[in-house]
């Protein structure tokens, strides 16, 4: 990698960590219902959206109610997603004349927005309405990221209250979450986007005329939509010149300054920041990336505020980072390294003045190595999964890496809430473990952990890996889970893998390669989704119950301290050993047997 | 038809996550 290179990610991370603390500090007043600075502006606001709802925002709930308030929000906000998109070819602001979703692809959207995964089988530009983006999609990217950041801050509560039957209030928290934190920050982006040239306009698609016209070979297709075959089985195609160009335009800005920054991912474009009008400048770049990493970041120190106790925070930060750095190298070192079969060919993949060299199959040249790889491991440490690049074109250990970091659960900063609550389990299990290994009393946070809470944290850390095996075993049997592959061999495993482990993470990224939009991909892909967000919440709620319940024992001798750099350690090695022991027989299947057999000069065709 | 059918899907999907509630509150013994 050049020095540019590396000083271009210490550059992009020191960023992120500076904002952390004013960021983290801001973001717990929100919580704790203190004062901030748009009070004057959005505290009538929020008042009236009380009233209106009939919401008392002075009630507060138990972890039964909050779960209930919570799953109630979302399966309504899903139905009325599903209702739009069937509906969008009678509704307004659909100036290509987009006819309904079909019922599948609805469901699959619907519930990926709803789950915060936004993994998707459709492409915007070519299938949704403006109204469908804007009033469905970009609604759903901001009050499902808020739901993230509830159920964190619920947690929070059950670790800080004593002997309490509370967590706080779902609906204040949701529209804080979305009033004060989410919607400031969006305005601010969209603005700065824009400024860079990324679209935002309810005008129609622009036509124009090819300066060199061109031409393609179109399969031909009867009544049925079905390709025609000849003689020997192959597909009829047919010679189209094209003289003119669709070019694709919308209200784009708003909805990728809040896909960036909920941890959504849902481009407005199918080829999502890849796209020159969703991502088109240096600029636009980093601040997209800065805003995946600066929020799953800054709930660290949050954390730390809202339980009195900012080191426990830190310490969370750098377990995360601790496991992110090595990642990112690997990405990036295979990336710049380049296919050794290219080598063996004389091509000349070296890094200069004149060609960022590497493997940059699947990237934009204006992004280079550096900063798609950087984009590709953040999109996937947290539960971003928007894209600057395509992760199947990546040479198979750093294309790994996406898989690696949801694999570990996406904890490493996470989704937006979602990320650090995760976490949390991951710690209660890594203080279980090391304190019946040292003798120490299993306990967090000055709150015993016992039987109760290690049966939850142990749901929560095994949904993820049942769905997306399962899920993966499924679309490995069944044909119509294969006829989705492009790639045959190792490749083609690795992207039905990784379509699992994307939706089973609630992350989007897609490896691509893979025809998602069929009904098996569409249906399986909902349930997955679905299970792999709420039967995580509801258990990591039951332990904010449960906890909040509980006494605070005072610190003694006998206490594990939980802010040391042996116990940043031993969680960063719990992440990785769950993660490894869950899914390294499905890597060593896909990815690194592609890895060892392309270094022996073996390739699918 | 195939409307009927997801949304029967969806509030599956509902109903069986509801369900943890009560089961993981007779769990917690509280």
């Amino acid at each position: 990698m050049t020095t540019m290179g590396i000083l271009r990610i210490a550059l992009y991370l020191a960023v992120v960590f500076l904002l952390v603390k004013p960021l983290g500090a801001y973001m717990a007043r929100v919580y704790e219902g203190k004062r901030t600075i748009f009070d004057p502006v959005l505290r009538p606001l929020e008042r009236l959206l009380y009233r209106l709802s009939r919401i008392d925002p002075d009630e507060d709930m138990t972890w039964q109610t909050y779960t209930v308030a919570m799953l109630v929000f979302t399966l309504v906000g899903m139905l009325l997603l599903y209702a739009l998109q069937r509906l969008q070819g009678v509704l307004p602001f659909n100036p290509q004349g987009m006819s309904g979703v079909s019922p599948d692809l609805s469901l699959n959207t619907a519930v990926s927005f709803a789950t915060n995964t936004n993994w998707q089988n459709y492409g915007g530009e070519t299938t949704l309405s403006y109204l469908t983006q804007m009033a469905g999609l970009t609604v759903k990217n901001f009050v499902s990221a808020a739901v993230g950041l509830a159920i964190m801050v619920a947690l929070f509560r059950g670790l800080a209250r004593r002997t309490a039957q509370a967590i706080g209030n779902f609906w204040v928290d949701t529209v804080r979450g979305c009033l004060y934190i989410l919607l400031p920050l969006s305005v601010v982006l969209a603005l700065a986007l824009a400024s860079q040239g990324v679209v935002a306009t309810l005008s129609p698609y622009k036509t124009a005329t090819l300066l060199e016209p061109t031409s393609y070979d179109q399969p031909v297709t009867d009544a049925n939509g079905k390709p025609v075959l000849d003689a020997k089985g192959q597909p009829q195609t047919k010679t189209v010149k094209v003289t003119e160009q669709v070019i694709a335009i919308g209200p784009a800005a708003s909805q990728i300054a809040i896909k960036q920054l909920g941890t959504n991912g849902g481009g407005f474009f199918n080829v999502n920041s890849a796209h020159p009008f969703e991502n088109p400048t240096p600029l636009s770049n980093f601040l997209e990336m800065l805003a995946i990493l600066v929020l799953p970041a800054a709930v660290c120190y949050t954390f730390g505020k809202m339980i009195g106790d900012t080191r426990q925070g830190w310490a969370l930060l750098a377990a995360m980072t601790l496991i992110f750095l090595p990642l990112l190298a690997v990405t990036e070192g295979f990336e710049q390294g380049g296919n050794p079969l290219f080598a063996a060919a004389g091509v000349d993949q070296t890094a200069s003045a004149l060609q960022p060299g590497g493997n940059m199959e699947g990237k934009e040249v204006r992004n280079g190595i550096v900063d798609s790889a950087l984009w590709a491991t953040a999109t996937t440490a947290t539960s971003n999964g928007s894209v600057n690049s395509m992760h199947d074109s990546y040479t198979p250990l750093a294309g790994m890496v996406p898989l690696v970091m949801m694999h570990l659960g996406e904890v490493i900063y996470g989704g937006i809430g979602s990320g650090l609550f995760d976490m949390i389990v991951f710690v209660i299990l890594a203080a279980f473990v090391a304190g019946l290994m040292v003798g120490r009393t299993p306990e967090y946070l000055g709150k015993k952990i016992e039987a109760f809470e290690m049966k939850m944290a142990t749901v929560v850390v095994l949904v993820m890996p049942t769905v997306v095996l399962i899920g993966t075993a499924l679309g490995v049997a069944i044909a119509a889970g294969r006829a989705g592959v492009a790639n045959p061999g190792p490749h083609g495993f690795s992207e039905i893998l990784y379509a699992f482990t994307s939706q089973g993470n609630n992350n989007g990224s897609a490896f691509a390669g893979l025809n998602g939009n069929t009904p098996f991909y569409n249906d399986v892909g909902a349930v997955v989704m679905w299970l792999g967000r709420f039967w995580e919440i509801v258990p990591v709620l039951a332990i904010a119950g449960s906890m909040a319940a509980k006494k605070k024992v005072p610190v003694s001798p006998g206490t594990l301290p939980t802010h040391t750099v042996q116990f940043v350690l031993w969680l960063a090695a719990v992440v990785i050993i769950v993660g490894a022991l869950s899914f390294l027989p499905a890597l060593a299947l896909g990815p690194i047997v592609e890895h060892l057999l392309l270094q022996a000069g073996t390739v699918f065709k | 038809m195939w409307d009927v059918l997801i949304v029967a899907l969806m509030l599956l999907l509902f109903v069986i996550t509801l369900a943890l509630v009560p089961g993981l509150t007779r769990l917690m013994g509280r």
